[in-house]
């Protein structure tokens, strides 16, 4: 006998929530929301630590052409028309910031949740969450949850989204390189293929402080797959400097001194097929030797 | 030829005994010939005798094995330094081949003082099935028959008593020749392992080599048909690697084919060469007389003496030299140069150094025929016309060498050809990076290059593990932590670092000198990267001679190459002072690149020779101090460094050399801006040597061949061009090109020289704005330089045109293989060009129109790597793809087999590099989506429909060209580049492939596209 669809979507939504702490979120709302129109989700703005890795969850659907039902190249496409639910970030004075916007698309006419773990801007101390329907389209949001109680992943890793276990439709704050796109195996994990020039999300280190980096993942095109750590000093848009970093598919750990005036990193991928990613502090590895 | 003992010879089994107890008096002679037995040409014998030698004697005997007519072919004497007689030893024995034409056999010795009594004398020819005379040792200590030429080579008895041979690491042996037959098929039947058969042709001249080394394990192995002998060479040339020879032998497996004895008619005249002549005299003797038969079609000797006949005579070496050309030789003093000189008719060939002979020899050939070693290929890289009437009018010359180190590399040559080639070009330094006996032979010096680390390391005072443990500060700090490893990055400053390397200098400089090897090459540097030390003693400001502080900007090199290049220099010139107590007249090269291109805020000490080189960003289409057109923002960064390096290396006194990356990845003329560099190189001051990176062996068909195919196939020109400019930059590099495209291509010049003019235009046209390095692909390069300019159809004309008329067989191979390359690379454009088809605006979507089968099909599509890496796999559900055009469309046929329900294929287009993308889709069903730049835009004037089949459908697609943006129409031809795909719903999976096996989005580079072409004139 198979299970009505409807209770198949509800034990999900329980599993996924069971994961987080539902009862700690900074915001949550069960309700169902459809607009046409752009939407405040919230009448009050949402205060945040920006000192600490957030995680939004929630359910949607859209409707219209720019889904994965109409469109199956919907993943390519940077359509303005695309519904989508933004994280628009306020500093103190309640002044929207010009930086750091986070908007999470929604691909699919059918229910599926989104999810993306995130730092707030440094100057961020609340955010507005806000419906985008593209076009025509009726964006139908619920079960939408903004928390910093993490689940065991996420907690513990300093990057954001470690692994991507909410399908292949969540971006998850990576830019995917040429070539690059998230695919869920048939086993139904999802792995991110970064492709020429992939980049994992940016997020604040201490400097002169020891990181450990572990990459489970297959490198393809043999040795033209690479793996660099990207320091960036403050508002600097490039990086100053840039460091190997081991994978292989059983996993590899990678021990790092982030150089002093570093104030974030990231990751620059060359044509790895990634599992997780996980970075961590870690003890000076020579102290700790001796 | 029967190389073979001939059955008389074994019936007879030979013993001549010449036992007359000849008394040999003790007076002033210094040289008796005791008897003279007969002997048979190519035949192996053992020849005994007692001797008793006087307290105090130095005697040592020769055999000299003559022709009929009394001539001593240099081969038929036998003069090795073991053949010593000595005081206490009675018994003797020596066994050999004789020569191709000996006839009678004396024993001769040689003394001093008083000479050794001599009786008992006896010749056997040897019958045993052993090929190889003495492959056992078997004829006892001290006794190197059979294995004349060696080089810190012992024979020692092992732990079992027995016999073995054993090279120094950097020393050599080789068994003496043994004839083979051509064709033949062999076995190696016993020995050590892995020794490395070397091909020698009918005059000794060494020609080719089997490909894997002898091993019984894989032990068979066919000779050439050009073979007539072989030796067996064990050597190897790396550190703590001594080969030892126990036993080794070879037998007949297979006859090969049988080759009448060839009767040559003589040449008129005869090569000499002194009976100790050094291997680079002897090897240009044996080249003269190859190419002297090859040629005229005609025998000359190469005699260990001169016969006294009155006959033209080339005498090889200084030896011969010395009483006549001393004024040359002083001049050649130090140098690899050479002097050809004519004398009463003898025409003299030498250089203060054995290599000189070779090179001259060569150049000889050169200046009296029209000869050229267009490339290393053994099969058809020499281009000669025959002349039975071949004279040498030219005989006056005197080179020496503008650059002492001419490196080819890397890699270093890896086949038997490239080091042939190399030595014969008069490259002096890598021929054989390791291996001593052919380097030796092809006139290459010896070198010491090392990292800092390894140099460190040679001394064992500081050896790797010992630095491990008692010197980690010697490690450079990397990332926080000193990176401790082998060979790795060292620290400038660390305490009593400078000396430290010195002294690994020094332990190299004892341990050759201890091996009889004169050094003349040292160098040492960075390991091949950009990491520094950023210890704080590191990254302390650096105090400058003009009193001011020179302070860090980054920790990186990257970020401050000044600072480093500096910090580098601070600690090189303390090591020049400190390896200058020991060789203080010995330089050493150091870095000049990477961070050190960067020249530093301090000279180098007066001994160092800084290797400069431009590297990644520097254009190859221009001279380095033009700085046009270098990439990537780089602009005039390597004119203004190279300047600086050359005004210093004038002010300075000191001496300066240079690294370079002459091998763009297609037709070029790259050898002119070589020329234009090495002569402001050498007008700057004093020079030492050029390393050629990129000197990439001419090979194929073979795994490691990868990257090198076909290289040669159209860069040749450029590497003979260079390999002359190395000896004398200030040649015009037109004038050599027009020289080898006269000797290499024959009547096929005209249309050559108009092919390279063409090249060179281009090449050197300012007005193309493109500045590839080493690293630019073949398809820009060629795209660029070639398509672009609207030359191609013009080049391949010229190119069909020589071959047919090119009238040497040599010269025809090397234009059919430059035609293939031209093709191959215009290949790596994937450029297919569109037929047009005029019922193509009626039929196009009528997928079973025999029109399609008109249409340009392109190949099965290929997995895309996605959720695994399907390494471009062929696809799991077939797709093909057909093209053709009217004026004004394209029209497209993708046929999806083995179709799914959900299933679609694709198609996009661009004009070119970052022009708007157009997609289209089709699914089986018959839906359709477009999308510019992937976002989904409606283009009604694009058609297409779909006929869907049983487990198969074929979506048809028309598409106006006037909607493809940024289309040039322009020109001649017109290009644009596709991409088709197909995305195959299976299950829970889906299957995502493409005509090239790339993503839909790899879309950065257009080789990851389909070019199609389309050609107006066809309307």
């Amino acid at each position: 006998m198979r299970m009505p669809p409807h209770i198949i979507l509800a034990l999900t939504v329980l599993l996924v929530c069971s994961r987080v702490s539902w009862a700690e979120a900074l915001y949550r709302s069960t309700d169902l929301v459809e607009t046409i129109e752009t939407q405040e989700l919230t009448a009050e703005r949402i205060a945040i630590d920006p000192a600490r890795k957030h995680q939004l969850l929630f359910l949607a659907k859209t409707t219209g052409e720019h889904t994965l039902e109409a469109n199956v190249r919907i993943r390519l496409t940077n359509h303005p028309s695309i519904s989508r639910l933004r994280l628009a970030f306020l500093d103190q004075d309640n002044q929207p910031l010009s930086a750091g916007r986070i908007e999470l698309r929604v691909l699919s006419s059918e229910w599926y949740r989104y999810s993306q773990a995130f730092y707030p801007p440094a100057d961020a101390r609340a955010l507005r969450l806000v419906l985008l329907p593209g076009g025509e389209a009726t964006l139908s949001v619920k079960e939408l949850v903004l928390t910093t109680e993490l689940a065991v992943d996420e907690a513990k890793t300093l990057n954001p989204n470690p692994v991507f276990e909410y399908g292949d439709l969540n971006g998850y704050g990576y830019q995917c390189g040429n070539g690059g796109r998230f695919y869920t195996r048939p086993d139904g994990t999802t792995i991110w293929k970064s492709g020429f020039c992939g980049v994992s999300p940016q997020f604040r280190v201490e400097d002169n402080a020891w990181y450990s980096i572990v990459c489970v993942g297959k490198p393809y095109r043999d040795r033209k797959a690479a793996i660099f750590l990207q320091c960036f000093e403050a508002g600097a848009r490039r990086p100053f400097k840039s460091m190997r970093v081991a994978v292989s598919e059983a996993g590899e750990s990678t021990d790092l001194l982030i150089p002093e005036g570093t104030e974030s990193v990231s990751l620059l991928c060359y044509f790895i097929l990634f599992e997780k990613i996980a970075i961590t502090q870690r003890p000076n590895p020579i102290l700790t030797e001796e | 030829m029967d190389l073979r003992p001939s059955p008389s010879w074994l019936d007879r089994v030979a013993v001549l005994l010449f036992a007359c107890g000849l008394m040999i008096p003790a007076l002033a002679a210094r040289e008796v010939a005791i008897g003279e037995l007969p002997v048979a040409p190519l035949t192996r014998y053992r020849l005994t005798f007692r001797a008793e030698t006087p307290p105090a004697s130095t005697a040592r005997w020769e055999v000299r094995i003559t022709t009929a007519e009394g001539l001593l072919p240099y081969e038929g004497l036998l003069n090795g330094a073991w053949q010593q007689l000595t005081v206490g030893q009675r018994s003797y024995s020596h066994s050999f081949l004789t020569s191709r034409d000996g006839a009678k056999l004396a024993l001769v010795v040689i003394g001093d003082d008083a000479l050794p009594t001599v009786d008992e004398m006896a010749l056997e020819q040897l019958v045993d099935t052993r090929m190889v005379i003495n492959g056992d040792f078997a004829a006892g200590a001290g006794n190197f028959s059979g294995w004349t030429t060696r080089n810190l080579a012992v024979l020692v008895a092992n732990e079992q008593g027995e016999l073995e041979l054993r090279c120094a690491p950097t020393g050599y042996a080789l068994t003496d020749p043994i004839p083979v037959e051509p064709g033949a098929t062999y076995r190696f039947t016993a020995g050590s392992q892995p020794g490395r058969v070397l091909i020698y042709d009918y005059d000794l001249l060494r020609i080719d080599w089997i490909e894997e080394p002898a091993t019984t394990r894989e032990p068979l192995f066919t000779m050439p048909t050009d073979a007539a002998f072989v030796r067996i060479e064990y050597c190897d040339g790396r550190p703590h690697r001594t080969p030892v020879i126990r036993s080794v032998d070879m037998e007949l497996v297979e006859a090969g084919a049988k080759v009448e004895d060839t009767v040559f008619p003589a040449y008129p005249g005869e090569i000499v060469v002194g009976g100790s002549a050094a291997l680079p005299e002897v090897r240009a003797a044996r080249e003269l007389q190859h190419w002297i038969r090859k040629i005229s079609g005609k025998r000359i000797r190469v005699l260990a003496r001169p016969s006294g006949l009155a006959t033209a005579r080339f005498f090889i070496g200084r030896h011969f030299a010395e009483e006549h050309f001393a004024d040359d030789l002083a001049r050649l003093a130090g140098s690899d140069g050479f002097a050809i000189r004519s004398r009463g008719g003898d025409i003299h060939v030498f250089g203060a150094r054995p290599a000189g002979a070779l090179f001259g020899a060569i150049r000889l050939l050169e200046m009296n025929s029209d000869i050229i070693w267009a490339r290393p290929r053994k099969a058809f890289g020499t281009v000669y016309s025959a002349n039975p009437e071949l004279a040498f009018a030219s005989t006056d010359a005197f080179e020496r060498p503008a650059f002492a180190y001419r490196m080819p590399g890397t890699p270093y040559a890896q086949r038997s050809d490239d080091g042939i080639w190399q030595g014969r070009m008069g490259m002096n330094t890598a021929p054989y990076y390791y291996n001593g006996f052919r380097r030796e032979e092809m006139g290459g010096a010896h070198v010491y290059e090392g990292n800092y680390m390894a140099t460190i390391a040679a001394n064992p005072e500081f050896a790797y593990e010992k630095c491990r443990l008692e010197h980690p500060e010697f490690f450079a700090m990397i990332n926080g932590k000193r990176e401790i490893r082998p060979q790795g990055y060292i620290c400038y400053t660390a305490p009593g670092i400078a000396k430290a390397l010195a002294d690994g200098l020094r332990t190299i400089m004892a341990q050759a000198e201890a091996e009889g090897r004169s050094l003349e090459h040292l160098a040492i540097r960075t390991r091949d990267g950009w990491a520094v030390c950023s210890c704080e003693s590191c990254m302390a400001p650096i105090p400058l001679p003009d009193g001011t502080l020179l302070k860090p900007k980054s920790e990186t090199s990257m970020g401050d190459p000044l600072f480093f290049s500096t910090r580098m220099t601070l600690m090189l010139n303390e090591v020049a002072a400190e390896f200058a107590k020991s060789y203080p007249e010995l330089p050493i090269t150091v870095p000049g690149y990477i961070y050190a291109a960067e020249p530093p805020a301090i000279p180098h000490a007066p001994s160092l020779i800084p290797i400069f080189c431009a590297y990644d960003t520097c254009s190859l289409r221009f001279p380095i101090l033009e700085g046009q057109h270098n990439h990537a923002g780089s602009g005039t960064i390597w004119a203004d460094r190279f300047r600086e390096y050359l005004r210093r290396n004038g002010q300075e006194g000191r001496r300066l050399s240079m690294f370079t990356y002459y091998y763009p990845a297609s037709f070029s003329t790259v050898a002119t801006n070589a020329g234009a560099d090495f002569s402001a190189l050498v007008e700057s001051g004093g020079v030492h040597g050029v390393h050629l990176d990129g000197f990439t062996p001419d090979m194929e068909n073979d795994r490691r061949a990868a990257m090198y195919q076909h290289m040669w196939d159209y860069q040749a020109i450029e590497r003979w061009i260079i390999a002359r400019l190395l000896w004398d930059p200030t040649l015009d590099p037109q004038a050599l090109r027009r020289d080898y495209i006269t000797r290499a291509y024959g009547k096929a010049a005209p249309e050559m020289l108009a092919f390279h003019e063409i090249i060179h235009h281009d090449w050197t046209d300012p007005a193309i704005i493109f500045g590839p390095s080493c690293h630019a692909t073949s398809a820009s390069l060629f795209e660029t330089l070639i398509v672009k300019t609207n030359r191609e159809a013009k080049l391949r004309a010229l190119l069909v045109a020589a071959i047919a008329k090119a009238d040497n067989s040599n010269s025809r191979v090397l234009l059919e293989r430059t035609l293939t390359a031209f093709d191959r690379l215009a290949d790596t454009l994937n450029r297919i060009y569109v037929p047009r088809l005029d019922q193509a605006t009626e039929e196009w979507q009528l997928a079973d129109s025999t029109l399609w089968m008109q249409a340009l099909k392109l190949g099965d599509f290929k997995r895309v790597t996605t959720w695994d890496d399907h390494g471009q796999a062929p696809a799991l559900q077939p797709t093909q793809v057909a093209v053709m055009r009217d004026t004004e469309h394209l029209y497209f046929r993708i046929e999806a087999r083995q179709a799914a329900r959900q299933d679609q294929v694709e198609l996009v287009l661009q004009a070119k590099r970052f022009a708007p993308m157009l997609y289209a889709s089709m699914t089986r069903a018959g839906k359709r989506l477009t999308m510019r730049n992937f976002r989904p835009t409606a283009f009604p004037a694009l058609d297409a429909t779909v006929e869907d089949g049983d487990d198969s459908y074929t979506a048809l697609f028309k598409v106006p060209l006037a909607m493809i943006e940024t289309l040039d129409t322009s020109g001649k031809e017109i290009q644009l580049y596709a991409k088709f795909c197909r995305l195959v719903s299976t299950g829970n999976d889906c299957e995502e492939s493409s005509l090239t096996g790339q993503s839909i989005t790899m879309t950065h580079y257009m080789n990851y596209w389909t070019a199609l072409s389309i050609v107006p004139e066809d309307d």
